[in-house]
C-alpha cells in the first residue's frame, strides 16, 4: 500500500450494501454531480442508513395493503373553467435567461428524443418578434 | 394506397434456395391524443392552440412547475377520458390514480411527469378495424390512461452571431390534458396499423375530445415494432419508434422498420431492444438510444392528488352522451337507409358531413339515398370547391332536401336542380325562391314539347336526313336543341321519346 | 409595556380598544428584531417596509371595525418555505437564494384576509431536512434560552423568534416533527395539525404526504386563533380535507374530568435524560391533579417508525426537488454569463452539485434509491404497508383513550457543532416525533419543565382532526402551570 492508502480507514467496497458505481448511477437519475471523495462518503453513510432500514423487511405484511389516502369523488375535482394566464413578465421575472417571451435554456444534446422542433437560422428569424410582449 | 398484406414477403436466405422464411410484423401502437378541454389537466390555464399563441401566455405556478404549486384534476378531462374508454369497449375502473413519471428534461417543468401507472383509467376494450385486403382485425386495446403534455421545445442551431446552440421553451403545452391509448400488438401489417391509427382518429373525432389536425400535433402516434417466423407465436425483440406524427411517416417508418428488422435476422444479426426515431429526409430509422442511462422512471403513486373513485351512475351518465360510433352509424346508414356503400363510407368518414345528411333527410323523408347523392357529389364538389366547411357552407340541409324533392316530384329536371344548387350556394335563397325567379319549372306537356321538337327538325333537314341514313348518334344533338329551345327546362325522357317517334316516323 | 411581550390574544384586546395601534406593535416588533436578531439569527429577510404598510392599512380596519379578526394588526412571520409574493423565499438553500414567489401560499392569503402583518422570513434546515436548523446554507440560528445551543429544526427560526418575542406568533411546518421539536427547545407552543387539515398550496413541499402547516405560539389560547385563520379546504389543494373548521377557540377547557390520556410505553422506554424524564412525569401528574384518567398504552411498530418515516419522506423529496434544475428560476450554474459553454445535463448536474448542502444530496439519493427499480418494493413499497399498520397501532390506542402524552426528544437543547458526524444517528434522535405525520394523527407541543435552564416540552397527541380535544388539554394544562409563561433572557447565563 502506498502512503496514501493507509491514511483513512476504507470499508471493503465490494462489501457495502451500496457501492460507488451504485451511487454514481443513483446521483445521475437525480442529476447530482459528484466528487470521488463524495462517491465515498455517501455510499458509506447510505449503506448504513439502508442496513438499520433493512429491520423493514422482519415485518410480516401479508396481507396488509399499502396506505392511500381516502378517494377522492367527482365532486371534489375542478370544473373545466378557464382561468386567466399568470403574467409572462412575472413568470420570466425569475428566470436565469429567456428570450423573446420564451425561457431560454443551453443547447439540449438529445434533440431527437423529444420531437421538439429543431428552427434553422431562417426560420429562428421569423420566430423572434413575432408576437406582442 | 396498398400497404401489403399479412405475411410480408419472404425472401430466401442467401444461397439456400430450400430455406425461405416468410416473416410476420408484430405492430402494436402507442397513440397520445391532447383532450380537447377549455382547461388544462391540473390547472385552471386555458387550453390554447400552441401553434398561434404567444409563447408563454397561458401559464400558472402548476404548470411552470414553480416551488409550491399543486396539481387539482380536470373533472370534464376525466369524463373524456371515460368516453373514450367506453367507445373502445374498455372497462372504466371504479378505482383509478395517478403516479409520478421521473425524469429529467427542460419540456417537463417538475422534473416529473404526473401520469397513471398501476391503476389506469381504462383497461382492456378492442377495435374491430378492416385493412385494406379487406379482412377485419380486432386489435385488443390494453389500457388508456390520463397524464399532461410536457412544454414545446424550438432548437435553434449553433451560429457565428449567435454563438452556441441553444434551445427555447413555451410552456403553453405544458399540462395538456393528454390521454395515451396502447394497443395490445395485435397488427400484422402496415395496412392494419394505419387503418387502427385511422379509425381511432376517427373515433375521437366523433366524441369531439380531439380534432384530428394531425398539423397542430394534437394526435401523436409511437410504434412497436418486431418480426417473427410466420406461424410462431413468440414474440421477437421489439423497437420503439417515437415521434411519427402523421399518417404517412407513420406508414413509411413502420415498412422500412419492418424491412430492416427482416434484413438483420436473415444476416445472423440479432434485434437491439430500442427507442428510435425516424428520419424523414433519408428515409430510415435511427437509434436514439443516448450514451445516457437507460431511463428508470422510477414510479409512485402522486401523493398530491387522492385515488379517484367512479361509481357506475357516472359512467351510466357519460355513457349517456356517448354518440353513435362510426360502426354502428355506417351499418344504419347501409341497411336502415338503404345509401350505397360509397356514400355511406364518405358520410362516415365525416361526422360533421354525415350529420348535415341527416339534418336533411329528417326535412324530406323521400329517399336518402337521393339526398346523399348531393350531398357526397355536387355539394361536397362546390365546398371543396371553394374551401367551405359543413357548418359555414349556407346551403342549409332543410333546404337541400327541398331541392331534392322538386327533382323528384319532376318540377325541375336533373339540369336545372345543379344550375339551382349553384345558385343556392352562392346565395343561400330557397330552392322553390330561385326555381320561380329564373322560371326553371320543368317543361313535361307532351303537347309543348311535341311542337317545340317539331320546330327543331324542320329547322334541321340535313340532320334529319343523316339520321335516317343511320348517324343515330344525332338523336342526342337533337336533344341538345330542344333543351337549348326550352332553356334546360324540357323534361329528357319526354323529349327523347317524342324525338325518336318523330324520327322514326318519318322513315 | 414591552409591546413585544404580548400574547395575540392579549394584542388583539388592546388593539380592538384603541389603546395600541397595529403601526405601534409592528414597530416594537422590529425594534425588537433589531435588537436581538444579531444574536438569534432567526431572520433571513425581514420586510420592514410591507410590514410597516400592512400595519397601517390594519389600523383602518381596526378604526372602521370592519372585518376585524383576532388577528388583524398582529404582526408574525413565516418559515422560508411558505411562499410570499414579492418577497424572497430561499428554503435557507442556495439554490433558491434569489428566488421571489409571485404568489401567496393559501396560509399567507388566508393571514392577510384576516389582517395580520408580515414582518418576515425565517431561517431553517434547508428544504426542512434536519432537526437543529445548523443545515441552513446561509447560518445557523441560536436558541433565545442559550445561545450556545441549537433552537431545534427544522423550523428553528420560527421558534427561536416566537421565543424571543420577535413576532407574536409564527407559521412553522411539521414533516417529521419540524415545528414540535423546535417548539420543545424553544420552550413554546407548537401544532402539527391533522395532515390536511391545513392547505399546503404555496408550501414548498418536502414530502407531500406528511408535510403540515402549524402555528408557534406563547400559548395553546392563541395557536387556536392561529389555526381557526388558517384551516380549511382550499380547492387549490386536492388533499386538504373537506370538514368543517369549529371555532378551535372555544374549545378550550380547564379541567380534564372523563378525560382519557395514553402513555406509550414504547416512547418512555429508554434514553431519557433524567431532567427530561422528570419533568414529563411532573406533567403526568399534574394532569391527573385536573382530573384525567391516566393509562398505558403499547404503539407495537414503534421501532420501525423511523424507517418509515425516512424511506417515503426521501422517496418523495427527492420527486419534489427534481423542479430545482437552474430552468426557469433559481441558481442556474455556470453562470450565464460566463463564456464557458456547457450543455443542459451539465448545467443541472452542477446547478444542483453547487445548490443543495449534504444533507439535502443524502436524502434525495436515499430517495431515488428507495425507489429505484428493483428496490421500491423492498423499500419504499414495504414502508407504505408497514405505515397502515403504524396507522393502527394509533387507531387502536385511541380506542382506549383521548389522547396521548409522549416526549418531544430524549434531550433538552444540544450545542451548536455538537451535531453528531453520523447521520444515521441524527435521525433516530427523532424517534418520538416522526411517527406522527405517516401515522395521520395531530400533536400539541407545549412547555413542562425546564432541565439545566433549557425548556422541555411535551406533546399532547390526539386522533385526527381532534384539534379541538388537544387543545381542550393543553389549556387546561396552560391554566394550572406556568411554563409557558416563562421567556428566556437573550444572552444571560443559564
Amino acid at each position: 500500500m502506498t502512503p496514501e492508502e493507509t491514511t483513512r480507514p476504507v470499508s471493503p467496497q465490494q462489501e457495502r450494501l451500496i457501492d460507488q458505481d451504485q451511487v454514481r448511477h443513483i446521483a445521475y437519475l437525480i442529476r447530482l454531480a459528484l466528487t470521488d471523495e463524495e462517491a465515498d462518503t455517501f455510499s458509506r453513510q447510505l449503506s448504513t442508513i439502508v442496513d438499520y432500514f433493512d429491520r423493514l423487511a422482519e415485518v410480516d405484511v401479508a396481507g396488509v395493503p399499502a396506505y392511500h389516502q381516502q378517494p377522492m369523488r367527482r365532486a371534489q375535482l375542478r370544473p373545466d373553467v378557464a382561468q386567466p394566464s399568470m403574467a409572462r413578465d412575472d413568470f420570466l421575472a425569475n428566470a436565469p435567461q429567456h428570450q423573446d417571451g420564451y425561457i431560454r435554456v443551453p443547447v439540449v444534446l438529445d434533440v431527437a428524443d423529444d420531437g421538439g422542433e429543431t428552427l434553422s437560422a431562417a426560420t429562428d428569424e421569423g420566430r423572434s418578434g413575432d408576437e406582442s410582449a | 394506397m396498398a400497404y401489403g398484406t399479412t405475411g410480408h414477403r419472404g425472401r430466401p436466405v442467401k444461397g439456400d434456395a430450400m430455406n425461405t422464411t416468410t416473416y410476420e410484423p408484430v405492430i402494436g401502437m402507442e397513440i397520445h391524443a391532447e383532450l380537447r378541454t377549455a382547461s388544462k389537466m391540473f390547472c385552471g390555464c386555458p387550453v390554447v392552440d400552441t401553434t398561434v399563441a404567444p409563447p408563454n401566455t397561458a401559464i400558472c405556478p402548476v404548470c411552470t412547475g414553480l416551488p409550491g404549486a399543486m396539481p387539482v384534476v380536470n373533472q370534464r378531462a376525466v369524463e373524456q377520458a371515460m368516453m373514450v374508454g367506453l367507445a373502445l369497449g374498455c372497462t372504466i375502473n371504479a378505482h383509478t390514480s395517478f403516479s409520478r413519471k421521473n425524469y429529467f428534461y427542460p419540456d417537463l417543468p417538475k422534473g416529473y411527469q404526473i401520469s397513471q401507472y398501476d391503476e389506469p383509467i381504462a383497461v382492456n376494450g378492442w377495435l374491430d378495424v378492416v385493412d385494406d385486403a379487406g379482412r377485419t382485425i380486432r386489435v385488443g386495446i390494453r389500457r388508456a390512461h390520463m397524464e399532461e403534455d410536457t412544454a414545446k421545445l424550438f432548437h435553434l442551431p449553433a451560429t457565428h452571431v449567435e454563438g452556441a446552440a441553444y434551445t427555447l421553451i413555451d410552456f403553453n403545452r405544458s399540462s395538456v390534458p393528454l390521454l395515451e391509448i396502447v394497443s395490445e400488438p395485435d397488427m400484422h401489417s402496415v395496412s392494419a396499423a394505419y387503418v387502427y391509427a385511422n379509425k381511432i382518429r376517427e373515433i375521437l373525432r366523433y366524441l369531439g375530445v380531439n380534432s384530428g389536425d394531425m398539423e397542430k400535433g394534437v394526435l401523436r402516434f409511437e410504434a412497436n415494432v418486431s418480426v417473427r417466423p410466420a406461424g410462431t407465436t413468440t414474440l421477437g425483440t421489439r423497437t420503439e419508434i417515437k415521434n411519427l406524427n402523421s399518417f404517412r411517416t407513420l406508414v413509411r417508418a413502420v415498412e422500412y422498420e419492418i424491412d430492416r428488422q427482416i434484413r438483420v435476422l436473415e444476416a445472423g444479426g440479432t434485434i437491439l431492444q430500442e427507442t428510435l426515431g425516424w428520419d424523414e429526409l433519408n428515409g430510415t430509422t435511427y437509434s436514439q438510444r443516448s450514451k445516457e442511462h437507460a431511463h428508470d422512471y422510477r414510479y409512485f403513486p402522486e401523493p398530491d392528488l387522492p385515488p379517484l373513485a367512479i361509481d357506475d351512475a357516472w359512467i351510466e351518465e357519460v355513457r349517456a352522451t356517448l354518440p353513435e360510433l362510426p360502426d354502428a352509424k355506417a351499418s344504419r346508414f347501409a341497411e336502415v337507409l338503404g345509401l350505397p356503400e360509397n356514400d355511406t363510407r364518405i358520410l362516415v368518414g365525416d361526422r360533421a358531413l354525415a350529420d348535415y345528411f341527416e339534418a336533411a333527410t329528417a326535412a324530406y323523408a323521400g329517399l336518402p339515398a337521393a339526398i346523399s347523392k348531393w350531398v357526397v357529389g355536387e355539394l361536397s364538389y362546390l365546398m371543396n370547391r371553394d374551401g367551405v366547411t359543413v357548418d359555414a357552407v349556407r346551403v342549409e340541409p332543410a333546404a337541400l332536401a327541398g331541392l331534392v324533392k322538386l327533382l323528384d316530384k319532376g318540377v325541375i329536371n336533373q339540369n336545372s336542380a345543379k344550375d339551382v344548387l349553384g345558385t343556392m350556394f352562392e346565395t343561400g335563397k330557397q330552392p322553390d325562391e330561385i326555381v320561380k325567379e329564373r322560371g326553371l319549372v320543368q317543361i313535361a306537356d307532351q303537347d309543348a314539347l311535341s311542337l317545340i321538337a317539331d320546330q327543331v327538325l324542320a329547322e334541321h333537314p340535313d340532320e334529319v336526313q343523316a339520321y335516317l341514313e343511320g348517324k343515330e348518334t344525332l338523336l342526342q344533338w337533337f336533344m341538345g336543341q330542344v333543351m337549348r329551345a326550352t332553356r334546360g327546362r324540357a323534361q329528357p325522357q319526354t323529349v327523347l321519346q317524342l324525338l325518336r317517334e318523330k324520327l322514326e316516323g318519318r322513315r | 409595556m414591552n409591546l413585544h411581550e404580548l400574547t395575540v390574544h392579549e394584542a388583539h384586546v388592546l388593539l380592538q380598544g384603541g389603546e395600541i395601534t397595529a403601526v405601534e406593535l409592528t414597530q416594537a416588533v422590529l425594534d425588537r428584531i433589531r435588537e436581538v436578531d444579531p444574536q438569534i439569527r432567526a431572520y433571513v429577510t425581514v420586510c420592514e417596509e410591507d410590514a410597516l404598510r400592512e400595519a397601517a392599512a390594519a389600523d383602518d380596519r381596526l378604526r372602521s371595525g370592519d372585518g376585524v379578526t383576532p388577528l388583524t394588526g398582529v404582526p408574525y412571520g413565516v418559515k422560508d418555505c411558505l411562499s410570499t409574493n414579492g418577497v424572497r423565499t430561499t428554503c435557507s438553500s442556495r439554490i433558491l437564494e434569489d428566488y421571489v414567489p409571485r404568489y401567496d401560499a393559501t396560509v399567507i392569503q388566508r393571514l392577510r384576509d384576516a389582517g395580520a402583518v408580515l414582518v418576515g422570513k425565517h431561517n431553517m434546515d434547508e428544504f426542512g431536512m434536519g432537526s437543529s436548523c445548523e443545515n441552513s446554507a446561509f447560518f445557523a440560528t441560536h436558541n433565545p434560552w442559550d445561545l450556545d445551543c441549537v433552537p431545534g429544526g427544522s423550523s428553528g427560526g420560527s421558534a427561536a423568534a416566537v421565543a424571543a418575542e420577535m413576532g407574536l406568533f409564527a407559521l412553522g411546518e411539521d414533516t417529521g416533527g419540524s415545528v414540535r421539536m423546535p417548539a420543545g427547545f424553544c420552550g413554546v407552543t407548537g401544532l402539527k395539525p391533522t395532515y390536511g387539515r391545513v392547505s399546503r398550496y404555496g408550501l414548498i413541499a418536502l414530502a407531500s404526504s406528511f408535510d403540515s402547516i402549524g402555528p408557534f405560539t406563547h400559548d395553546v389560547r392563541d395557536a387556536a386563533l392561529v389555526l381557526n385563520a388558517i384551516a380549511g379546504r382550499d380547492p387549490r389543494d386536492s388533499t386538504s380535507v373537506a370538514a368543517p373548521v369549529p371555532d378551535y377557540a372555544v374549545a378550550l377547557r380547564t379541567d380534564l374530568r372523563g378525560v382519557k390520556l395514553g402513555l406509550p410505553v414504547e416512547y418512555f422506554a429508554r434514553g431519557l435524560e433524567p431532567g427530561v424524564e422528570a419533568a414529563l412525569r411532573q406533567a403526568v401528574a399534574e394532569l391527573e391533579g385536573l382530573g384525567a384518567e391516566v393509562h398505558e398504552v403499547s404503539l407495537p411498530h414503534t421501532a420501525y417508525a423511523i424507517p418509515i418515516y425516512y424511506l417515503i419522506l426521501t422517496a418523495e423529496a427527492s420527486a419534489n426537488l427534481a423542479r430545482f434544475d437552474g430552468v426557469r428560476f433559481g441558481l442556474s450554474y455556470p453562470p450565464l454569463d460566463s463564456p464557458e459553454v456547457v450543455d443542459i445535463i451539465e448545467r443541472y448536474l452542477q446547478t444542483r452539485e453547487r445548490g443543495f448542502g449534504d444533507e439535502v444530496k443524502r436524502r434525495i439519493m436515499l430517495g431515488t434509491f428507495a425507489l429505484s427499480a428493483g428496490y421500491y418494493d423492498a423499500y419504499y413499497l414495504q414502508a407504505q404497508r408497514v405505515r397502515t399498520l403504524l396507522r393502527q397501532d394509533f387507531e387502536r390506542a385511541f380506542e382506549q383513550v383521548d389522547a396521548l402524552i409522549a416526549p418531544i426528544s430524549p434531550t433538552p437543547a444540544f450545542r451548536l457543532g455538537e451535531k453528531i458526524d453520523d447521520p444515521l444517528q441524527m435521525y433516530l434522535s427523532d424517534i418520538h416525533v416522526v411517527a406522527a405525520n405517516p401515522g395521520g394523527v395531530c400533536s400539541l407541543a407545549v412547555p413542562c419543565g425546564l432541565s439545566e435552564g433549557l425548556p422541555v416540552g411535551m406533546q399532547i397527541v390526539g386522533p385526527p382532526l381532534a384539534e379541538a380535544e388537544i387543545f381542550g388539554i393543553g389549556a387546561a394544562y396552560q391554566a394550572a402551570t406556568e411554563w409557558h409563561t416563562a421567556r428566556p433572557a437573550i444572552g444571560a447565563a443559564r
